[in-house]
């Protein structure tokens, strides 16, 4: 049934974008037209498009898993998300980037760089870092939405991403940014619906917003998950078996400790030093609060083999079978391990409470602020939504798709980041458990209390979220590949149509490249959500930001910016950031938390802007520079 | 510490914020699509009354 469902659904989403990619095929004509969809897009097409390419499946099912970890502390980055996501990116950046980009004629964000600062290098190098990146962080997007698939129909890794990869591919090649367009704004809608059912299905369940935030303020961490504390009851302990091999002989004893606080061990049967303990009698270990089954490890010496649990409805008593003991033996047998409540980190991530911030200075408030300002700000520079700004047909349509981008980011991280802790509250109250990674938080409650209609609504709204997602970035690393740095770095300028047939064909390659590092994920990939916003952001804000405003800045100090930017951020994440040097070189090189833990964003920004000021006024621009410079402010 | 809505009052500043920030998004819209629009045309208005006026003077 779920097979036959997914195949369904995949035919329909299929059919659609591909009649969409034929109109888009249609519609394009001009470089311009494949590019930037002619700069023709209106305001809505506009705020669903940034929307949908800004908030990928990473967004909803990923930071709504870190919000159950952290708690609605990550609330912060909702407030950033519009504020600097929508309001100061549409009205700083998004109005001077749509008038100097025609000025410029440019139609890539390393386009309007190489054009402004007048270096075809410039460019060709920017959407070679570009193109680079987004390839690996595409992958990284189908390799997380293909695992859910995995989970959810049984369907075969490989065969979900072959399918996901080649449904983009095809619309996104033949109708360029008019397909990717007009999908986003079918994938925005199905995201918005599927996102405002969720929170309203999860908020109900708990009774209403205050009702829900009490109860998520009520978790203590031993209901999170804390480790088994050492109690006064002996563990490990010994019995004895009876010499006899009559059954009637079994003597049950228990051991009860009297004095319970925090998460113990109540009682064990048979008891410390018990004798004549039966061959076939269970052993029984009654905890003082819920215990999470696949946490609890024992040993027992020597081992019977053939053990069996059986938990108890509340998940505090487990009761191991095993193969008959030998007669007359001493048994030695050790709890070793077990986790309280539903298992989740957040006791340690969120050590105020879910609904509480971190003390300041704390580790766990350092790991949220650095994920609140990394992907806060580092939106601001994302080059598939620069593109969006300079798709649109005039800056009333870009203002006009303030309030719809303020709505729609509202409706998905908003609520991604307040079910998140609440989701907590509900696996606790339905005996349900941390499932090891925070991506499947949010997907585990939806499978498992909301109904079947839904399940596949929600799986497929976040498949529109993850093809949006990777349309643009498709579209964005095709463009870097054939315009920026085919065309122009290779200078191999070539006729309209041939423009298009190059950049087509470089999307091709990137598609297939993706598809090849989807099927086998380095370690890399999966790391690359993590400081691809950071990367892009300390990359090309600096110089993208002075481009627009400071009439001054030189070439020179734009490949500064730049380049010190690239090299200081990709130094940071391979030796001192927490999440990617353990993964890159095995250990951070520091183990001070306020260094190892602060995004390459805090001091990486401020010095790309430095450098990108102090050169400019060192190497001061020449008089060709002088000309575009002049050329590009005309319309401003 | 006292908990607004079941949230402690740096957690409900970013919960409101952000609704307020949405709200701010769309009154932008709003303003610009007709409150802004009701002004140039006030100054249209105004430009020909004057323009008028001063052709009457002639």
């Amino acid at each position: 049934m779920d097979i036959i469902f997914f195949i369904i659904f995949m035919a329909l989403f299929a059919g659609l974008f591909g009649v969409i990619g034929f109109f888009g095929y249609k519609k394009t004509k001009t470089a311009e037209d494949y590019f930037v969809a002619g700069r023709k897009m209106g305001s809505i097409i506009i705020a669903f498009s940034y929307g949908a390419t800004f908030i990928s499946a990473v967004a909803l099912i990923g930071f709504s898993g870190v919000a159950s970890l952290f708690g609605h502390g990550i609330l912060w980055l909702a407030l950033l998300n519009i504020l600097v996501g929508i309001l100061i990116a549409f009205i700083v950046y998004g109005f001077r980037t749509r008038k100097m980009g025609l000025s410029l004629k440019a139609v890539t964000l390393p386009e309007m760089l190489g054009n402004r600062f007048n270096s075809t290098k410039l460019q060709a190098t920017s959407g070679l870092i570009i193109a680079v990146f987004m390839i690996a962080y595409t992958s990284a997007v189908f390799l997380a939405i293909s695992s859910l698939f995995v989970v959810t129909f049984g369907i075969p890794y490989e065969v979900c991403v072959i399918i996901f990869t080649i449904v983009v591919g095809i619309y996104l090649i033949v109708g360029g940014l008019y397909a990717v367009m007009w999908t986003h704004a079918i994938q925005g809608v199905l995201m918005v619906v599927g996102m405002i059912i969720l929170t309203v299905g999860i908020y109900g369940m708990l009774g209403g917003i205050g009702p829900a935030h009490e109860a998520a303020a009520d978790m203590e961490p031993i209901d999170l998950g804390i480790p088994l504390e050492e109690g006064n009851i002996g563990n490990p302990w010994t019995f004895t078996t009876t010499s006899g091999a009559s059954f009637e002989e079994k003597i049950v004893l228990s051991s009860v400790d009297p004095d319970i606080t925090g998460y113990k061990i109540e009682l064990y049967t048979p008891g410390n030093g018990a004798l004549n303990v039966g061959i076939d009698q269970n052993i029984l270990v009654n905890f003082s609060h819920k215990t999470v089954p696949s946490s609890f490890t024992y040993i027992c010496s020597p081992d019977p083999g053939g053990w069996e649990e059986e938990w108890n409805e509340n998940y505090t008593i487990v009761t191991l079978s095993h193969n008959d003991f030998d007669l007359g033996t001493t048994y030695t047998f050790e709890v070793t391990s077990a986790t309280s409540g539903i298992g989740s980190p957040a006791a340690v991530l969120a050590p105020s409470g879910l609904t509480s911030m971190p003390p300041v200075l704390s580790p766990p408030f350092f790991m949220l602020l650095t994920l609140i300002f990394g992907v806060g700000i580092g939106v601001l520079a994302q080059p598939q939504l620069v593109v969006r700004y300079l798709s649109a047909k005039s800056e009333k349509a870009l203002k006009k798709a303030i309030p719809l981008g303020g709505i729609f980011i509202l409706l998905m991280t908003f609520t991604a980041f307040s079910i998140g802790p609440l989701a907590n509250v509900l696996m606790d109250q339905n005996n349900l458990f941390y499932p090891g990674t925070p991506d499947l938080v949010v997907p585990q409650v939806v499978n498992e209390l909301f109904p079947q209609w839904f399940v596949f609504l929600f799986l497929f709204a976040i498949l529109a979220a993850a093809m949006s997602t990777a349309s643009a970035l498709f579209h964005t690393a095709g463009a870097s590949i054939g315009r920026d740095v085919y065309e122009k770095g290779m200078r191999r300028k070539g006729s309209e149509k041939k423009s298009i047939l190059i950049t087509r064909v470089a999307t091709i390659g990137i598609v297939i490249a993706t598809l090849i590092i989807s099927l086998n994920p380095p370690d890399v990939v999966a790391i690359m959500t993590a400081f691809f916003f950071g990367l892009m952001a300390v990359t090309f804000l600096a110089p993208y930001t002075l481009m627009l405003y400071w009439k001054k800045t030189s070439r020179a100090g734009a490949w500064a910016g730049m380049l010190g930017g690239f090299i200081f951020t990709m130094i940071w994440y391979i030796a001192i950031y927490y999440k990617t040097a353990p993964q890159i070189i095995g250990k951070s090189i520091t183990d001070n938390y306020m260094i190892n833990m602060l995004d390459p964003l805090f001091i990486g920004l401020p010095l790309s802007f430095l450098l990108c000021i102090v050169v400019s006024y060192i190497f001061k621009q020449d008089k060709e520079e002088e000309k575009v410079m002049e050329k590009a402010f005309e319309n401003i | 510490m006292s908990m607004i809505l079941g949230m402690d009052p740096w957690v409900f500043t970013a919960w409101i914020g952000t609704i307020f920030v949405a709200i701010i998004c769309v009154l932008y819209g709003v303003y610009n699509e007709y409150l802004k629009k009701e002004e140039e045309k006030t100054a249209t208005v105004e430009k020909k009354i004057k323009s008028k006026e001063k052709e009457a003077e002639k």
